[in-house]
Formats: C-alpha cells, structure tokens, sequence
C-alpha cells in the first residue's frame, strides 16, 4: 500500500508490471504528513503565507506473494523518490487471504 | 506499527482532525466514500438512501500510540446518533518514507 505523488502513479504502475506485478488497484487520495500540508509565501499576493491543508495523492494498493515483497517495496521507492518533502509513504502488512472470484482460487494461486 | 482506518461524519472532521493534531498525529490519508451500516441506510419518510456518504481517515502511528489515536477520534466523531461510524485497527509490518528511502515512520 503506497501513497504517492499523483504525476508519479502511472509510471509506479509500469515500473511494478515490468517486475512482474501487473495487478494493482489506484485511486485518488488527499492526505498530509508530518509538515500538516504546504505552507509557502507569494510574491504575487505579497508576504502572505498561504496555507494547503490537504495535498493530492493516489494511493496504490498492490497485494504480492511473500517473496516478492522488497522488490515491490524496493521498486516503488526508487520510481517515486525526487528527495523532496511529499514523496510519500510506503505500507507493508500481511493479507490474511486471498481469493480470485472468476475461479475461486486462493492464496499465492489467486495472484497469477 | 498499526494503521487506523476510521469511517466518520464528513462533518466532523475537523473536530477529529483538529483533535489529533493537539495530540501530535499530523499526518493522515482521507478519502470521500459511500457506505451503510447495519441500518441498511436511511429512510426518510418514503424516501429511501442506500448509501450515505462518509469520511474515510487511514492513520498509522506506533503500537503505543495507536490507542490514543483510537479514543481522540471516538471523542471527537461521537453524536450518540446512528451513522457516527467504524474504526477499524490492523496490523502495518513496515513503513518506508519514500524521500529518504528509510523503514520508520
């Protein structure tokens, strides 16, 4: 589970299908880390500071066997790090079960 | 690590936002939703709705922490109503600040 910049999903997308992780599911988030948003003076309006409480994001989510889960995690940082504040964050936890709904299959046989 | 996944009134956010941030917890993922719970909706005299439309708030902080976060957004979420909503805790392995490339929050 990624949140990432907006700009930088498709290319996270891509990146993780050439690893061999074609499936993912993305939608568009607002969020805010450590910083509570953006705060920046303009020249245009003078000294002003102004306020963005809430940036854009997407959030990836992306389910892989056991195995695979640094690469994924490895991928994901290298497509998405400009070094910057709001790069975004990165989740790891253990999904208990998986099921593909066409077949029925379960487990690691669902993710193929 | 756990991650709060919290379903509240769109209109109590920031009750619970501004209560978490006295708290310390920043960050947050928030997202627009539609959901129902065991009410099946409303039903307003002959009008009948499905789905209402929610906040969806996703938080991760450390194991210690996570149940303050969890009573700070009961506080603040609460009306005593139907439809005040859901916090669902879950267990996070790894967290990666994708900036530095680091395993920590």
């Amino acid at each position: 589970m990624a949140v990432v910049r907006p700009g930088k999903a498709r290319e996270t997308m891509e990146a993780l299908a050439r690893m061999g992780c074609p499936a993912s599911t993305s939608f568009r988030v607002f969020g805010r880390g450590r910083q509570k948003g953006l705060r920046y003076a303009s020249a245009e309006i003078g000294a002003q500071e102004i306020t963005v409480r809430y940036l854009p994001k997407k959030m990836i989510l992306c389910v892989v066997p056991d195995r695979h889960w640094r690469a994924t995690v490895q991928t994901i940082i290298r497509v998405n790090q400009s070094g910057q504040f709001g790069d975004g964050k990165v989740f790891v936890s253990d999904i208990r079960e998986t099921c593909r709904i066409r077949t029925g299959e379960t487990q690691d046989a669902a993710l193929r | 690590m756990k991650m709060i996944k919290a379903v509240i009134r769109p209109e109590k956010e920031f009750d619970v936002v501004g209560g978490l941030e006295k708290e310390g917890f920043n960050s947050l993922t928030k997202l627009d939703v539609l959901g129902r719970g065991r009410q099946k909706g409303v039903r307003v005299g002959g009008a009948v709705y499905d789905e209402l439309a929610k906040l969806l708030i996703y938080i991760v902080v450390e194991d210690k922490d996570a149940s303050r976060v969890v009573e700070t957004i009961k506080k603040h979420a609460h009306t005593g109503n139907f439809g005040d909503g859901k916090i669902f805790i879950s267990d996070v392995r790894e967290a990666y600040t994708i900036r530095t490339g680091k395993n920590r929050l």
